[in-house]
């Protein structure tokens, strides 16, 4: 994939996984400086996908390697906690990974999530859930658990699983609910549009028109929001 | 094959130019390269500096010869040509001065072209671990300035220029001068500090020393690793020797075939092989090495001049427009027990109208491979 930094001054950087994740963060942030209350955020700053975390080091590396870099001044990296493993060492370890690669501590190495690490760029890293194993989906999901139709996803899940005698993917439950759940949005001729069913990616489902407004105000994303403010904030 | 020829010996290092800096020359106002390798690809834009770094590098390495001087672009490649096959004392009625070598034509600078070599060195009077070349142009104003045109026995002209260099390992200064008739070093044996040759792009390899190299080679019995090169691109080439003052080549027709006869790009390939048998130990600069190369040969070329690299000792230097032929660089290299490539991309920074320089190792061209951040290479 080539990578253009669409802004020549840019000061700071939010670096995610994938694409849904850009997404994600691309609304959130919309919401946050759509918000009359919240702080205001920097201008020049970009989001960029590293392509997966087994490709975080060598993005870095990249990115060192960019004239850009010696404008940054904050670089904030998200991952997934996943699930048995220490996300946040991760993260570290892909930062060690890159300076020794360069040879020499072009990054400063980060103690906790939600945390600057002490030298410029400061570097913060942010694992989601903060709390617990889980993915983005993991979010998503408790954001929209209030919705009734997650109520018939659950139950659905639960009969598969007796049902086929299945033992549930852990790793792969959130992602199937959300499925599941567009796809039961989807029956209610009312509530989904025909563009809303031809949507097949998880990114998608921040245009549906069935997402209610207050979607984007749920503590879910709470860890989330205050990352994007300590962040960018001015 | 003639690969079969060649031992690869890993283990053996010797001096090389580990980092290189140059201030004041052409278009570099203050420039440092690092983690200079054994293999060396340098890329960039148009005007990026590629060329001139080598040229830095190659009169660095000890080619202060007039001619050599000449050979810098800045001085056009047509005069080059006047002066070909005459060494010591050229003449050219076109040069006027040598204010092109010097970054914004300010004479009043030095240039100064400094490297660190590998400590390893073998050779006794490589052991100092950096090496400085300053020149400068000798001011009219000098109190020695009527001394050294004595040296050329020259008079006090109004057009005349002269070149004074200084290497910090031997102290001696050594000058060239330039006037509107002629061109004259101080001394016509001058020791190089690393023996090196440059192929420029577009330019035909010398016959006479063509002819002279092969014969070198097939005394040493080593034609064999010529041919299997050239057996990229000719895969009926059988044989070669010289008739008539000329290399020929028999590729299975009724009669034998001038290598000139052959293309740019088995030409290009011989000269290069036939240049690094002459220089064990030194170094190779190659302008352009894609210049004539179908694609498909070029991953095998970086094979060849890698492993004839590491068997003579020679540390490589070459440009490149081409993201095919980096890719291919790091695809004959990606595999071996020591990865001794590097790519050197250069860019003028905008805010500074500096050049600088970017390089990557192993780990970077695996990750430049996935994350291509507008990558640059062609003009």
């Amino acid at each position: 994939m080539t990578i253009k930094f669409e802004l020549e001054r840019t000061t700071r950087l939010v670096l995610v996984e994938g694409e849904d994740d850009r997404e994600f963060f691309s609304r959130l942030l919309t919401h946050i400086e759509s918000n009359s209350e919240s702080p205001q955020l920097v201008s020049t700053y970009e989001i960029l996908t590293y392509e997966g975390r087994d490709k975080l080091a060598g993005f870095l590396y990249q990115l060192a390697q960019q004239r850009v870099f010696h404008g940054l001044t904050d670089i904030g990296i998200v991952r997934d906690s996943d699930f048995n493993t220490d996300a946040l060492e991760s993260i570290r370890s892909s930062l060690r990974t890159a300076n020794r690669q360069l040879g020499r501590e072009v990054y400063s190495i980060p103690n906790k999530v939600l945390t600057r690490s002490s030298v410029q760029p400061y570097i913060m890293p942010l694992t989601i859930p903060i709390n617990s194993d889980g993915t983005l989906e993991r979010l998503l999901v408790n954001a929209l658990q209030s919705d009734a139709v997650m109520n018939c996803v659950d139950k659905y899940i639960s009969c598969v699983s007796v049902t086929q005698h299945a033992d549930i993917a852990e790793n792969r439950l959130d992602k199937n609910k959300l499925r599941v759940f567009v796809a039961g949005k989807a029956v209610n001729k009312n509530a989904a549009t025909n563009e809303d069913t031809k949507r097949n990616h998880l990114r998608n489902i921040f245009s549906m028109t069935w997402l209610p407004p207050s979607f984007w105000h749920h503590p879910a994303f709470d860890d989330a929001k205050e990352f994007l403010t300590q962040l960018l904030e001015n | 094959m003639y690969i079969a020829s060649i031992i690869c010996a890993y283990s053996r290092k010797s001096y090389m130019y580990t980092s290189f800096r140059a201030q004041n020359f052409r278009g570099f106002r203050d420039f440092e390269l690092n983690d200079i390798d054994r293999i060396n690809l340098i890329a960039g834009r148009n005007n990026s500096g590629k060329t001139a770094l080598m040229e830095a590098m190659y009169v660095h390495s000890g080619n202060r010869e007039p001619k050599t001087l000449l050979r810098t672009r800045s001085l056009m490649s047509f005069e080059y040509f006047l002066v070909r096959g005459i060494r010591g004392t050229v003449n050219s009625s076109d040069i006027v001065s040598w204010s092109s070598l010097f970054s914004d034509f300010r004479t009043e600078n030095e240039i100064t072209l400094s490297a660190r070599l590998d400590k390893k060195s073998k050779q006794p009077h490589y052991d100092k671990a950096s090496v400085s070349l300053n020149i400068r142009k000798v001011s009219t104003e000098r109190d020695d300035f009527v001394a050294i045109l004595r040296e050329f026995e020259a008079e006090d002209e109004d057009d005349i220029e002269i070149l004074e260099f200084t290497l910090d390992t031997d102290g001696k200064p050594f000058h060239v001068l330039i006037s509107e008739e002629r061109i004259r070093s101080s001394r016509s044996n001058i020791q190089n500090l690393i023996p090196s040759d440059f192929m420029y792009t577009g330019e035909p390899a010398d016959r006479e020393d063509n002819v002279k190299r092969f014969s070198n080679m097939r005394q040493a019995d080593t034609v064999s690793v010529l041919i299997g090169a050239l057996e990229m691109i000719e895969p009926r080439l059988r044989s070669m020797e010289i008739l008539y003052d000329n290399i020929h080549a028999n590729i299975g027709l009724s009669q034998l075939i001038s290598l000139s006869s052959l293309g740019v790009g088995m030409n290009r390939i011989a000269g290069l092989i036939l240049a690094m048998y002459e220089i064990s130990g030194g170094i190779m600069f190659i302008d352009e090495i894609e210049n004539g190369l179908h694609y498909s040969v070029q991953e095998n070329l970086w094979d060849v001049v890698g492993k004839i690299a590491r068997d003579l000792d020679i540390q490589v230097f070459a440009t490149t427009h081409s993201l095919e032929m980096i890719k291919a660089a790091h695809a004959a290299y990606k595999d071996l027990p020591e990865y001794d490539f590097r790519l050197h991309r250069l860019d003028r920074n905008p805010g500074t109208d500096e050049i600088e320089a970017v390089t990557y190792n192993s780990f970077g061209m695996e990750s430049l491979a996935a994350f291509n951040f507008d990558f640059e290479v062609r003009g």
